[in-house]
């Protein structure tokens, strides 16, 4: 399976990337042939390995086998042999010792010494330990040396089991040797000693060979290493307790060694096995070293291994020749697929296998051919769409190149068809095209082009009927196509002659339609019989569009472009009537002008009525022999102004020299006048004149151009109207100018009255605006005393000095005086001096020039003051207007003479005032001084009687003593209070003003209300706001009122409590003080706080007190701009709060 | 024993105060008027001069003057008793040079315990 998806998948890829694919299928060769080698590699390496390892084992085993064996057979060689000499010299020792003699002992022991060749040395030892006999091979024989050995191991160990074997030593250290002890038995009681050479046993043991390396060796019980073919490793008493192999025959189980493989004395691993020699606790081994235990098993490997190299050339050489049976088969499918995708589709694939490889060949070459098939159809169709995108693209091309023309010359209509019929000419590729636009009931040739320019100029005009192809298109209103015109049944023949001469066969017309209405057609044709093609006629549909289009705007442009004429004279008219608003005539002639110019009119005239007739009253344009001769028209059908005029309508005649109605026809005819249009102006309905348009040919005024001349009609109305107008302003604004002046002056002096108490600047001020309006020379004011009924010079203004003072040296009686009539009368009076004979000074006034003198009563209420005098000099007249403005400056004169007078009089009163106020306070003084005198006198024997100075005194004097006392005291602030507010009535009360603290005087007033309330066991409770700023007032005085307010409260309160506050309320600070006393009447509350009152007068004796406490108290209060009231209600207490101005109001105290 | 001058020149006054201060244990010595009393102050050389502002011949601000202008007389301690008790009063006798003052009508009390604080 893998395998035929990763070829579906090398194909799929050798599409996108031949070169790769070669690459890939390379891979896939290599990747069986891998798989081929690394599977029969693998068998055959597990089964040599299988069969290594078995043989290493079975190796193992013989070895050991053999080994033990041998080992075996040494130690019991050993065995024998030292049993055999045990045997021997036991048999020595088994005659009767008792009763041999130490002779055949030894021959018995020299016998032995022949026997056993290994024993070097025998020896005899009694009971007692002690050498009876020793035969030697090597040494002296002896005998009764008696060595003492009783305590040597070999005579102690020998007694106690019978036998013993001494550990192996070296003599000369060459050769091994044993001392066997063998203690006798039966009557011998001694015991045999024998030193044997273990050199004879040795050499066997140690010649005992395993293979060719291998050897032999013996450990004694401690693991030391007793034989061995190397002597000097015996020697140097090597310890082989190390090994592992001796270490596992010292294992406590005794088990000896599990393991076959040990340790070699010289290092490296061996193949081990061993035999015990039970009798005397020694081991034999036999070691073989490893290397040469395994050299069969090498060889095997050696084997195995060139088995496995064979196997393995087997194998590569199988999988080579069967990669190539699959691989080659699928490159060459891959390859093919490569040269398809490549573009090659021709290419087929040629696998001949039998297999499933070939009918996927067979299958990929069916799907090249469809594949080929399709690619070819699809290299049509991309043809075919790439020229009609190339035709799309021209025709877009030319379309918007046509829009382009159209857009940029907007304004130039022939230009944009030219390029219409140039380029509908060109893409159809015709032999020559032309436009022809609706003209009546025919179509005329616009634009023509053909191939040969001499046939463009010939112009075509045709009626609209169905003899030829643009005919009808006009008339079907659709394309018509006409392959060849020569041969269509319907075509007239002289249309054809024209065909022919212009040698044209095949004709296609599109008609041009705005909005379904025909304008005009467009023409292709082509000297040949060729059909236009469906898109050909598309094409030119699209164009005559946009001709239609273009004409359209050409249009629009051109009525814009009017409009834009008209509204710009328009404006340009309303421009000039808003400068020349005071020149009508410039307006108007304007007006004409502009007429003249929009409406293509020669001459314009402008009538204004004038009674029953029409004026003229601007023109513009000159008609010879008409315009000097007629200026003037009447209301009424003679003429077409009159007529517009009569009829309030716009008339219009389209040839004056035929209307029957028309009167001044000769001068029309001299003025060749034809044309005539007239346009009424009407101001809300009234005719205020006419404008008249004239042509001299005939040619009727558009609708259009009517509106615009009644457009400027309305403008020469409102221009009419604005100079009427502007002129009444002026008119109006002169009188208004002159008012203006007079009240400036008016105001100027009525300030002055009030600005001002020193009566002769004020009389001064008056009489100047009196000369100034009343256009006066000179001016006099003089004073009436009614006592005398005479009047005297007050004050003059600009007479001349002499005459001033002859004047006021004068009294003038008022009867029979001018003055004196104007005062009864309360009227102006105007004179001539000259005819007033009876005027004072007559001669004296003409001389200085005076002529005229105007007389105005000074009059307030029905009191008369005096009389102004205006005077006027030779030649002037008092003008009419002075009169009543004489009388406003009069009547002011009397205030300002009243003013100053009472400002006299106050000024004149307020320093008596000050005098009496002086006066007031000497005596304040005085008085003070002389009732406290004899107070003093009054008071101090009191107390001196009290204190007992003049003897005891008993309780009834004492009592009438109180009474002295009280009364006195009482009388003292009765004077001390008068004199305060005689001092506060007299503005005298002297405030001193400073920084105080509320605290302070609140405490001040509980420690001096404190006794009493005390006396009448009373609550006293104050409460102070934490946190109060520092005020500023007068400390004393406040004081004064809180302590006024304390002393009421206790004085009045029976029982209860007085509680005294003081707190900040917006901005100011509340003194208050609330006691449990019986309340004060409401209708009382007010009054209290006025001198002398007390709620109820008999408190003031019951109570005492002055009665003028609370009065000085609110004038104390108010003197800091603060204000006291009371709450109260009978029975329920009452509350005094006075609230006083953080810092004090001095500005209102003052007032 | 302190001495003690009284200048005043209503005889009910003068007698009230003498009863109080010889009570006390002063020596008193009485003028009834400015110049008499300045006498008297040269000759009785007392220890404190009580002193009436309305006096005749010469009044009390002047005799002050006076006595304080004389180098042997400026050290006695003088004490205006006047029935002058309007505000600014004080002040005048103060300019004058008067060292204490006392409105009328007082406090017979009240007076000695002033006198007390000058000379014990």
């Amino acid at each position: 399976m893998t395998v035929v998806t990763s070829t579906s998948n090398q194909g799929h890829v050798a599409k996108a990337s031949p070169a790769l694919a070669v690459a890939r299928t390379g891979r896939l060769f290599r990747k069986y042939v891998m798989l081929f080698v690394v599977l029969i590699g693998g068998i055959l390496i597990a089964s040599g390995l299988v069969e290594m390892w078995f043989s290493y084992q079975e190796n193992k085993q013989a070895l050991a086998a053999v080994q033990r064996e041998k080992a075996a057979a040494g130690a019991q060689r050993i065995e024998q042999f030292i049993d055999e000499l045990r045997r021997q010299i036991g048999w020595t020792t088994r005659s009767a010792w008792s009763t041999a003699v130490i002779e055949q002992r030894q021959i018995d022991y020299f016998r032995l010494l022949r026997q056993a060749p290994s024993i070097t040395e025998i020896s005899h030892l009694d009971a007692d330990g002690r050498e009876e006999i020793k035969v030697s091979r090597v040494g002296m024989n002896t005998v009764g040396s008696l060595t003492d050995y009783s305590a040597d191991p070999r005579f102690v160990e020998a007694k106690k089991h019978k036998v013993w074997f001494s550990p192996v030593y070296f003599l000369r250290d060459t050769e091994p040797y044993m001392t066997l002890a063998i203690a006798g038995s039966g009557r011998d009681s001694g015991v045999t000693v024998a030193e044997i050479n273990l050199k004879f046993i040795w050499d066997p043991v140690t010649r005992i060979r395993a293979g060719k390396a291998g050897y032999a060796y013996v450990v004694d019980g401690s693991g030391h290493l007793i034989a061995h073919p190397d002597l000097g490793l015996v020697l140097r008493k090597t310890d082989l307790s190390r090994l592992p192999q001796v270490a596992g025959l010292r294992r406590p189980d005794g088990e000896g060694p599990g393991d076959l493989i040990g340790q070699g004395i010289g290092g490296g691993e061996v193949v081990t096995a061993h035999a015990t020699i039970a009798l005397l606790g020694w081991t034999l081994f036999v070691d073989l070293p490893i290397a040469e235990a395994f050299v069969p098993v090498y060889d095997s490997l050696l084997r195995s291994g060139l088995l496995i190299l064979f196997g393995l050339l087997l194998a590569v050489g199988a999988s080579l020749f069967l990669s190539r049976r699959i691989a080659g088969p699928i490159q060459a499918l891959t390859a093919g697929a490569a040269r398809v995708g490549g573009g090659d589709l021709g290419h087929r694939i040629d696998i001949r296998t039998n297999d499933e490889l070939q009918d996927l060949a067979v299958r990929f070459n069916a799907m090249a051919e469809g594949l080929q098939e399709s690619y070819g159809h699809l290299e049509r169709r991309v043809e075919e769409r790439t020229r009609e995108l190339r035709e799309a693209l021209e025709y877009q091309t030319a379309t918007g190149d046509v829009l382009k023309v159209i857009s940029r010359s907007a304004f130039d209509l022939e230009t944009v068809l030219t390029t219409l019929i140039e380029t509908a000419m060109r893409l159809c590729n015709a032999g020559g095209a032309a436009m022809f636009r609706l003209e009546g009931d025919s179509l005329v040739t616009v634009v023509s082009r053909r191939t040969e320019p001499s046939l463009e100029r010939i112009r075509i005009r045709r009626t609209i009927d169905r003899r030829s192809s643009i005919g009808r298109a006009a008339i079907d209103k659709r394309a018509i196509h006409l392959p060849d015109i020569l041969e269509d049944p319907d075509v007239d023949e002289a249309v054809k002659d024209d065909m022919r001469m212009l040698g044209i066969r095949t004709v296609l017309a599109v008609p041009l339609l705005r909005e379904d209405e025909l304008i005009g057609v467009i023409g292709l044709n082509r000297s040949s019989v060729s059909a236009f093609s469906q898109r050909e006629v598309d094409l030119v549909t699209v164009f005559a569009d946009q001709a239609v289009i273009a004409m359209e705007n050409a249009r629009l442009v051109q009525e814009l472009r009017e409009a834009l004429d008209y509204q710009t004279a328009t404006g340009e008219v309303l421009k000039v009537i808003s400068r020349s608003a005071f020149e009508l005539d410039t307006v108007l002639t304007t007006l004409a002008e502009t007429a003249a110019r929009l409406c293509n009119a020669p001459a314009v005239r402008l009538y204004r009525r004038d009674g029953n007739g029409l004026e003229m009253a601007a023109s513009h344009g000159h008609l010879p022999g008409f315009s000097q001769l007629v200026t003037r028209r009447r209301i009424d059908r003679s003429s077409v102004a009159g007529r517009a005029a009569a009829e309030g309508r716009v008339v219009q005649v389209l040839d004056v020299q035929a209307d029957p109605e028309h009167t001044s026809t000769s001068e029309a005819r001299v003025g060749n006048v034809r044309t005539v249009l007239a346009v009424p102006l009407l101001r809300e309905g009234t005719l205020i004149g006419v404008i008249s348009l004239t042509r001299t040919k005939v040619e009727r005024f558009s609708q259009k151009e009517i509106d615009l001349v009644t457009v400027f009609a309305d403008q020469a109305v409102i221009a009419i109207e604005n100079a009427r107008l502007v002129q009444e302003i002026r008119a109006g604004t002169a009188a208004l100018a002159q008012s203006v002046e007079e009240l400036r002056a008016l105001g100027e002096s009525g300030r002055s009255v009030v600005a001002t108490l020193d009566l002769g600047r004020v009389l001064d001020t008056i009489m100047d605006g009196a000369v100034e309006l009343g256009r006066a020379d000179a001016c006099a004011i003089f004073r009436y005393t009614r006592a005398v009924r005479e009047f005297s010079l007050w004050r003059a203004h600009g007479l001349p000095d002499d005459y001033a003072s002859r004047l006021s040296a004068m009294q003038i009686p008022a009867a029979q005086t001018v003055m004196g009539a104007a005062l009864d009368e309360d009227k102006t009076r105007e004179l001539d001096i000259e005819e007033s004979p009876l005027l004072p000074l007559r001669e004296a006034t003409i001389s200085a020039g005076f002529q005229h003198a105007l007389v105005v009563p000074l009059i307030r209420g029905k009191r008369g003051y005096g009389a102004m005098v205006l005077y006027y000099a030779d030649g002037d007249s008092v003008p009419e207007r002075a009169h009543d403005l004489m009388r406003t400056f009069a009547s002011q004169s009397v205030v300002a003479i009243q003013n100053a007078r009472l400002f006299r009089e106050v000024a004149e009163k307020s320093r008596q005032l000050e005098v009496a106020s002086q006066h007031k306070s000497q005596f304040l003084a005085n008085m003070s001084h002389e009732l406290r005198t004899p107070m003093n006198a009054i008071l101090g024997y009191t107390e001196l009687m009290f204190d007992g100075l003049f003897g005891d005194l008993n309780a009834e004097t004492k009592d009438t003593l109180e009474r002295v006392q009280q009364n006195g005291k009482h009388l003292l602030s009765l004077i001390n209070d008068v004199l305060d507010l005689s001092k506060i009535e007299a503005g005298q009360l002297q405030m001193t003003f400073g920084d105080y603290d509320v605290n302070a005087v609140v405490q001040a007033v509980m420690a001096a209300a404190r006794p009493l309330a005390d006396t009448k066991s009373i609550a006293l409770a104050a409460e102070v706001e934490k946190g109060l700023p520092v005020c500023w007032g007068d400390e004393r005085r406040l004081t004064q009122v809180l302590l006024n307010l304390a002393s009421n409260a206790v004085k009045f309160t029976d029982e209860g409590s007085v509680r005294i506050g003081a707190r900040r309320r917006d901005g100011a600070i509340e003194l208050s003080v609330t006691d449990t006393g019986p309340g004060i009447d409401p209708a009382d509350q007010a009054r209290i706080f006025e001198e002398f009152q007390q709620a109820d007068n008999s408190i003031t004796r019951e109570k005492g007190g002055t009665g003028l406490g609370l009065a000085i108290s609110r004038r104390i209060v108010e003197m800091h701009g603060g204000t006291i009231v009371v709450e109260s209600r009978l029975g329920h207490g009452a509350t005094f709060r006075a609230v006083v101005p953080i810092r004090a109001d001095v500005g209102e105290a003052a007032a | 024993m302190k001495k003690i001058l009284v200048i005043e020149d209503t005889p009910d006054n003068r007698r009230i105060i003498r009863l109080v201060m010889e009570r006390a244990g002063y020596v008193v010595v009485e003028a009834v008027n400015g110049a008499e009393g300045i006498e008297m102050a040269r000759s009785e050389r007392p220890d404190l001069i009580l002193m009436d502002i309305q006096l005749p011949v010469i009044d009390g601000y002047e005799a002050t003057r006076r006595l304080k202008a004389d180098p042997e007389l400026q050290a006695i301690p003088v004490i205006a008793v006047t029935s002058y008790a309007l505000a600014g009063d004080e002040a005048k006798t103060r300019e004058a040079g008067c060292n204490g003052y006392m409105a009328k009508p007082f406090s017979p009390k009240a007076l000695l315990q002033l006198v007390q604080q000058f000379i014990g």
